[in-house]
């Protein structure tokens, strides 16, 4: 049994993050709880942990860290939060499980905050700085689209020393020029990106998820040749990985609105993901997408074209049908964003993009 | 606030250990550099002697003597060498090229290749005498910032000499064998021929025409040459060779597909030469993602390198130039399809796993490559395209576990069953019917309950109230009870789970030991699954099932606990606590009433 765990692990492992390797991961799990294994689930599930965050599950990822978290804590010793590894280690993880729980509106502000506070007591109680509890009350400001909180949300994160389980340099950059964006401040942002731009730093996801939030500020600015540039690169960066449905969306906004060629079929790759998989706040620039490529399929007598599956068990779905199903999608998120958060500004904003009016500083 | 006097302007201050400092450690990946820019000085310095004197063929020769501590390292050529204010203004100032306006036609272009030497040597000799001058200059720079510079009584040969001693750090690379591998590694295909000497004796080589430049793959003799060569340099077995041309780039090399299968996540270890110089024979990035089955060798006179020179910068060049590698493979692949079955099919069964991967997110590959890949399924390991020839229904379902379950009652339907448990087989399999116009539908419970046969009706009367108590047991797993015939008869209930269904029951094993404050966290996150009921199948034609049509009170009850809990145990699905529970329980509890069941007599 062992072995079998171990062999989909391996096998998972060798697979580029995206969905077959969470499937392996998945059976890893599976596997080790048929046989009743606990210390094997454990290790399995961070795995699974890490291939479903980085893969575009982070539901998956979140059950699961859920799971072990309530081992931890109930045997401490059998199931330590040191797994000998960034990725296996419970502390880093829990960064990734609030970082999703802040993007799905279904989780309340009492929860995320709850979520922090249980966070910054483990953090404390190891006697790891409290940087990346900050950098997410910053990361919950931003996608809130509350640019008010966010200059001290930001300098309160940058005062505190950087650990062991501080992110990477690439992230914390990358983090500040999208708190920039979300002030509006272009130049500053920019100015922050630098280091990334000149590919000076990257990890696992930068450049990719910054080439996706720079590309329509970009465009909307005018500097139509670093847009194109970003355009040329991202598909390739954003391969099959549903991880990097936002920078997909952007990209199909891009192109939709430039009427370019790989338009259409850029949204028909990417149809899939808009619907399922990464947290609705990922997926809404891609519904928008999605909504303005069938627009444009219609204006140019393609509408009864295939759009492709939009969820496992249905049938394909023409441009035509999926324009107004992706409009409402959109803004049901933005609603239920709204609904959370207390204001209207996520129903503006997406409001203004399907009609095309908005600046594009957010979803980020 | 009041600024006091203002000097006149002074120039920056250097301080060379700390520039070789910065080059040794964030510039150059390795000390062995030095070999490399010493050659590149050397073609650079040929080439020029070449603009003005066009028959000047030029030679390149490096000389070790000794080893370690007391070695001695020359490297000189036949080049256009250098006059004094030539020595004082690119070699005393750092950051100044040579190269002029014309950097295209040479190597180097960033004037900081001989401050390389001071990363293995505290003093650099260098003897030099430029092409048309009487005098020749000798120039000693030292690794704490000063130099001598001084003209030589004696007359050096046209051309430049370095002389470099170790220092202690650099002491492991100064003898013949190292040297000789470095010189060989990156300069074996400059086209000035190098001779190496030392104590025993001396070689020559480079100064050959590239190993594939006038290769024709229709000769045996050349591919088996060629494949021959990619064999050596990438120490792993071949089994095609595919020309690389690109005028964009001005490039040419070879594809190589390996004759053996390799992981995705391995990062390509290419090599790449620039103006026939080795820039990396690790180069990644050099091909497509999806192109994890060749290896290319390439010379380029039209990339631009990084500072290092041990990549080549991402630009729209570099990038159409991967672009351009993709298509020709393509290319060989789509004429490789038509025209040579058996080797296609060679390189499926070597490589099936990325090209799966490719097909899966590429139309185009997907057309060109599915008939070809091998899926398991009811016909054992067969390509798609046996499958789609056979004629029958075709479905998959997408786990190890649901195939082994009902491959048998697929078999008795005549229909075709693809086991989609694979890396990437449900996706692509899901995919014929946009791609390739040929629908494969997963096996999902509509099938189940459209395709399997509905008992005959007599049945169903007798089995009235066993479907009311199922209805009712099964309501407090969330499973629904389904009646049907179906072979083989020996199996007595079929459980269904979608992928919904089973990431459900994750959800629920995780709610089991998680603590208070991610009970509503995993309920918010539940909302996102479409709300699905799995169906447990019970089979009219099992012997168990019939005898349970018959009042048998509260051991019915039992009983399709049990086959609740066989079924999810036939599916190879974890229990829960609460069916263990349930397991014991009710296996305790059948013990205790001693049941006897005997099929009915009909």
């Amino acid at each position: 049994m062992a072995t079998e765990v171990d062999d989909f692990l391996r096998e998972g492992a060798l697979m580029p993050y995206g969905s077959e390797r969470v499937r392996l991961h998945a059976e890893a799990v599976r596997v080790a709880d048929l046989h009743q294994d606990l210390e094997a689930g454990f290790k399995a599930r961070q795995q699974l942990i890490q291939s479903a965050n980085l893969g575009g599950d982070p539901n998956l990822a979140l059950v699961a860290f859920a799971w072990c978290l309530g081992q931890h804590d109930a045997d401490p010793k059998r199931f330590p939060a040191n797994g000998g590894g960034y990725f296996t280690n419970l502390l880093w993880m829990y960064k990734w499980v609030v970082e999703r729980a802040i993007e799905h509106p279904a989780i309340s502000r009492a929860k995320v905050d709850e979520l922090l506070a249980d966070m910054a007591r483990r953090y404390t109680a190891g006697g790891f700085s409290l940087r990346p509890v900050r950098k997410l009350e910053l990361q919950s400001a931003v996608t809130a689209q509350e640019a008010e909180r966010i200059p001290a949300a930001m300098a309160e994160w940058l005062r505190l020393r950087r650990d062991s389980l501080s992110d990477c340099m690439a992230c914390d950059v990358d983090m500040t020029s999208a708190a920039h964006l979300a002030t509006h401040d272009l130049k500053l942002a920019r100015e922050a990106a630098k280091p990334i731009f000149e590919l000076r730093m990257t990890c696992a996801e930068v450049p990719t998820v910054t080439y996706g939030r720079f590309l329509l500020p970009l465009s909307r600015s005018g500097d139509d040749e670093e847009a194109q540039r970003l355009a040329h690169l991202l598909p390739r960066k954003i391969g099959i990985n549903r991880d990097y449905v936002t920078p997909a969306g952007a990209l199909v906004v891009y192109l939709v609105e430039r009427r370019s060629r790989p338009a259409l079929p850029t949204a028909q790759r990417h149809a899939t993901w808009a619907l399922v998989g990464e947290t609705p706040l990922r997926r809404v620039t891609l519904m928008i997408g999605l909504a303005k490529a069938s627009r444009l399929a219609r204006d140019m007598g393609r509408g009864e074209d295939s759009l492709g599956i939009l969820l496992p068990n249905e049938p394909a779905t023409s441009f035509a049908e999926a324009e107004e199903r992706m409009t409402q999608e959109a803004m049901k998120v933005a609603a239920a964003f709204d609904a959370r958060n207390g204001h209207d500004r996520f129903s503006s904003t997406v409001s203004k993009h399907l009609a095309g009016d908005g600046e594009w500083w957010w979803p980020l | 606030m009041v600024v006091a006097a203002v000097s006149d302007r002074e120039l920056f201050k250097v301080d060379l250990r700390g520039i070789v400092d910065v080059l040794s450690n964030h510039l150059y990946s390795t000390p062995t550099v030095f070999v490399r820019e010493l050659l590149q000085n050397a073609v650079d310095a040929i080439t020029a002697r070449r603009i003005v004197e066009p028959a000047h063929r030029g030679e390149i020769a490096i000389r070790v003597v000794g080893s370690g501590g007391g070695a001695t390292v020359t490297f000189e050529d036949d080049g256009i060498g250098l006059d004094e204010n030539d020595v004082r203004v690119f070699l005393s100032t750092i950051g100044q090229s040579s190269k002029g306006d014309a950097p295209t036609d040479f190597l180097g272009q960033f004037g900081i290749g001989i401050l390389s030497c001071f990363v293995v040597s505290d003093e650099v000799t260098l003897v030099t005498r430029k092409a048309g001058a009487d005098r020749s200059i000798r120039w000693v720079g030292h690794s704490d910032g000063t130099y001598e510079l001084g003209v030589m009584k004696a007359t050096a040969p046209v051309g430049t000499a370095v002389y470099l001693r170790p220092k202690p750090e650099g002491e492991p690379l100064f003898n013949a064998e190292t040297i000789l591998d470095l010189a060989r590694k990156y300069g074996e295909l400059l086209p000035i021929e190098i001779t190496f000497s030392d104590e025993r004796g001396s070689e020559s080589f480079a100064g050959e025409p590239l190993p594939w430049d006038g290769m024709n793959l229709a000769n045996a003799s050349h591919l088996a040459r060629i494949l021959e060569y990619g064999e050596t340099i990438f120490a792993q077995p071949m089994m095609a060779a595919i020309p690389i041309r690109s005028e964009d780039a001005d490039a040419t090399g070879v594809a190589f597909l390996l004759a053996e299968p390799k992981a995705a996540h391995v990062p390509d270890d290419h090599r790449a030469y620039l103006r026939r110089m080795l820039v990396s024979s690790n180069l990644s990035g050099l091909t497509p993602d999806w192109a994890y089955f060749v290896r290319c060798v390439v010379n380029a006179n039209n990339l631009r390198p990084t500072a290092g020179r041990e990549a080549f910068y991402e630009d729209s060049r570099l990038e159409s130039f991967r672009e351009e590698i993709g298509a020709t493979i393509r290319r060989w692949l789509d004429a490789t399809a038509r025209e040579d079955p058996d080797l296609m099919a060679q390189f499926i069964g070597i490589h099936y796993m990325p090209l799966k991967a490719l097909a899966s997110q590429d139309a185009e590959f997907y057309e060109m490559f599915a008939r070809w890949l091998p899926f398991e399924g009811t016909r054992g390991r067969s390509p798609l395209g046996d499958y789609l020839e056979s004629g029958r229904p075709l479905h998959y379902v997408s786990d190890h576990d649901a195939y082994r379950q009902l491959a048998g009652v697929a078999r008795s339907l005549g229909i075709e069953l693809l086991d989609g448990g694979y890396s990437y087989d449900s996706q692509l399999l899901s995919m014929a019917g946009q791609l390739i116009g040929r629908e494969i539908k997963p096996l999902d419970d509509d099938f189940l309950l459209k395709r399997l046969a509905d008992p005959a009706p007599e049945d169903a009367d007798h089995a009235a109230t066993f479907m009311a108590d199922a209805t009712r047991v099964l309501a407090s797993f969330r499973a629904r009870p389904v009646l049907k015939e179906f072979e083989p008869a020996a199996v007595p209930a079929l459980l269904s789970l979608s992928a919904e269904i089973a990431y459900g029951r994750h959800m629920r094993a995780s709610r089991e030991v998680a603590l208070p404050l991610f009970a509503d966290v995993l309920d918010a996150v539940a909302t996102d699954l479409p709300d699905s009921v799995p169906l447990l199948v019970f089979n009219t034609r099992n012997a168990l099932v019939r005898a349970l049509f018959r009042d048998l009170g509260k051991k019915r009850e039992l009983a399709i606990k049990l086959l609740y809990v066989h079924a999810l145990m036939l599916a190879h699905q974890p229990l829960s606590v609460s069916e263990l529970e349930l397991l014991q329980d009710a296996t305790l509890e059948l013990l205790m009433q001693g049941v006897t069941v005997r099929p009915p007599a009909d």
